[in-house]
């Protein structure tokens, strides 16, 4: 009765549903401009609302990230700018289907499966977080290792012609993401004594740089390309639609709750696992994947929404943030008295099922704001390159900027720009590059500690993946990966 | 590999990324070679770069099976000629130097003045539209911009 209580809370306190729905619409717009960032909202959040009660800034931070979540897909489908990483995945149908008039088409694609994957996350959080907790503690670093491997095999393998650029492009992004100073030792790498690099390379300048600026030139390359004027008649998808996409959401959502669930680990790689997942077990779509196929669209924004409950498992019951924005919630948890751990569900599950019903709320408020302003933004791909791109190289800047407040990131931002534009041109993938910066510490940190576990031993190292049942698996997937890939180079040089 | 054309100055830009892993590669066994260890902080790097270089080299493998993209008896000057036009045709010189120039502007002309000068001469290297209608739309993005980042965001602008 209690736990129905706090669920229902917010319909008892107006006050938590005004929070929860302006935070979910501010959320979907803040993550739908390039240059504003989920995690930057919720950290300005911190400071604004903490003189507020508890209960109204938690609902306006679960608004927002629920939002914000999603609202990085709109950019990502119509500028094929991702708004968050987790919508990195969503550019590779997205942006083809906005090529080819049908923005429309895939925003409601991903409103409806954002929120198919939002609930999913919420049920779990709501019903096995205990469990779902339990297992990600199963994780150890060899598990952490082979999953970031895994991820970007699998990136380096989508939309490139060939796995040697895939796996160039995801090397590159992973020695980048090395630049600065070595956590462990502390000992400077690759920064040649400036200062800036000491604090390595964001993966954020890296992200606008290789896919804002770039695109803005590469698109500059030719004018004559006149805008694809946008279906937006038909935005919401039918009925038939979601119930035959529904198995494939519910899948996809699941892995994005368990990623998700693991510390350290978000919506970035929960997408792209899922975009795979579709790739491999979607047979005869109708439109390609890469091309603008909706099962791309459909797979990872059920993922990524789904990885927001699932980051909230380990950040309630662990005390562990489950990704970069929760990592801020926590922050914010304990300056209004809070501490999330093992103890919080027994001590506070007012609190607990009140941050439940409160995500399960935003995601009904994501449903009906998602469809709004899908006509206006469907307009900005309309408006004439000659004014488009200039402004995307001016929210690259100012997204750059806003990150550190140092002109610096600007400069790397247009270095990205410039290298992403040349890799456009020669046919090297960008996704890799991102995704390599963003997962480098992870790589190499869990390596270390892998190893180090084994006393540095390298056959102990392997010996101890293959006695895990967790690391076999992974261990296997990827070998299969390998050979699947092998077979595809053997077969395209015979042809 | 899909068989197709060599781009103009691809076999160039495989050469500048073999070169990169190496140098790449040169790095990380300098810091390896400093504290030699499985798990040190020479050693991903190490293995990293090692991965770069032998994808590089298979990329080089690669591009011997696609057609040339020049015609036969060209020289090494027309070739290059070709290349540039290609990475940079029509305005793209002009566009890069003016938004490396504006970045330069933003830390001493302040976000303001830098952008709507770059937004109005950008518009009319893109030949956008009339001086007044670029002039109009530049206030115009600057004003917005302001309005959403500054005030409505408190986000620092440049």
């Amino acid at each position: 009765m209690e736990i129905l209580t706090n669920l229902l809370l917010p319909f008892t306190q107006p006050i938590l549903l005004f929070f929860l729905g302006i935070g979910t619409l501010a959320g979907i717009y803040i993550g739908a401009i390039p240059g504003l960032s989920v995690t930057m909202a919720v950290s300005l959040l911190i400071s604004f609302t903490f003189s507020w009660d508890m209960l109204p800034a938690i609902a306006l931070m679960i608004g927002i990230n629920v939002g914000g979540v999603y609202g990085g897909s709109r950019s990502a489908i119509l500028l094929n700018i991702p708004g968050a990483p987790a919508a990195v995945a969503t550019t590779f149908d997205g942006y083809p289907l906005a090529q080819k008039g049908e923005a429309g088409i895939a925003i409601g694609t991903t409103v409806v499966q954002s929120f198919v994957g939002g609930v999913v996350g919420t049920l779990f959080l709501g019903l096995f977080a205990p469990a779902v907790a339990k297992f990600a503690l199963m994780f150890a670093p060899r598990d952490y290792l082979l999953l970031a491997i895994m991820g970007l095999m699998l990136v380096g393998s989508l939309g490139c012609e060939s796995a040697a650029r895939g796996i160039f492009a995801a090397a590159i992004g992973v020695f980048i993401g090395m630049i600065g100073i070595d956590m462990v030792t502390g000992q400077q790498r690759f920064t040649f004594g400036n200062v800036y690099l000491m604090n390595g390379v964001s993966y954020i300048v890296a992200m606008i740089g290789l896919f804002g600026m770039s695109e803005a030139l590469y698109q500059m390359r030719d004018l004559s390309i006149y805008p694809v004027k946008q279906k937006v008649d038909k935005i919401v998808p039918g009925w038939k639609n979601v119930i035959r996409y529904l198995p494939l959401s519910l899948r996809t959502s699941l892995m994005g709750v368990i990623v998700g669930a693991l510390p350290g680990t978000g919506g970035d790689l929960a997408a792209l696992l899922a975009y795979d997942h579709a790739r491999r077990t979607v047979k005869n779509n109708e439109v390609p994947f890469g091309k603008g196929a909706i099962e791309g669209l459909v797979a990872p924004e059920s993922a990524n929404n789904a990885a927001i409950g699932g980051a909230y498992i380990p950040m309630l019951t662990l005390g562990i943030p489950g990704d970069a924005v929760t990592a801020i919630i926590i922050g914010a948890l304990y300056i209004h008295g809070l501490k999330p751990g093992p103890m919080f569900m027994t001590e506070r599950p007012d609190i607990f099922w009140l941050m439940v019903g409160g995500m399960f709320i935003a995601n009904i408020f994501l449903l009906i704001f998602g469809f709004t302003g899908i006509k206006m933004f469907a307009k900005i791909v309309e408006i004439p390159k000659q004014i488009l791109m200039p402004a995307i190289v001016i929210l690259s800047a100012v997204g750059a900027y806003s990150i550190n407040n140092n002109v610096m990131d600007i400069y790397w931002m247009l270095g990205f720009g410039i290298i992403g534009y040349l890799f456009k041109i020669f046919k090297m993938p960008l996704g890799p590059v991102v995704l390599g910066v963003i997962l480098s510490s992870l790589l190499e940190q869990n390596y270390r500690r892998a190893v180090s576990m084994v006393g540095n031993s390298i056959p102990a190292f392997i010996l101890d993946i293959l006695k895990h049942p967790i690391s076999l698996v992974l261990f296997a997937a990827i070998v299969v990966m390998i050979v699947g890939q092998i077979r595809s180079a053997q077969k395209a040089a015979k042809s | 590999m899909k068989k197709r054309k060599m781009i103009k100055g691809e076999k160039i830009c495989i050469f500048v990324i073999l070169l990169i892993s190496l140098l790449a590669f040169g790095a990380s066994l300098k810091l390896f070679l400093a504290n030699p260890g499985v798990s040190t902080q020479g050693t991903f790097p190490l293995l990293t770069s090692s991965i770069m270089v032998l994808a590089s080299l298979v990329m080089l493998g690669e591009i011997k099976y696609l057609s040339p993209s020049f015609e036969e008896g060209k020289r090494g000057g027309e070739k290059l000629r070709e290349t540039f036009q290609n990475l940079f045709p029509d305005r793209m010189v002009p566009v890069i130097l003016l938004i490396v120039v504006y970045a330069v502007a933003l830390s001493r002309a302040g976000f303001v003045i830098s952008t709507f000068l770059f937004l109005f001469l950008m518009m009319m290297l893109l030949k956008a539209g009339s001086w007044l209608r670029s002039l109009i739309i530049s206030a115009g993005i600057v004003a917005g911009i302001m309005i959403i980042f500054q005030f409505a965001f408190h986000v620092v602008l440049p």
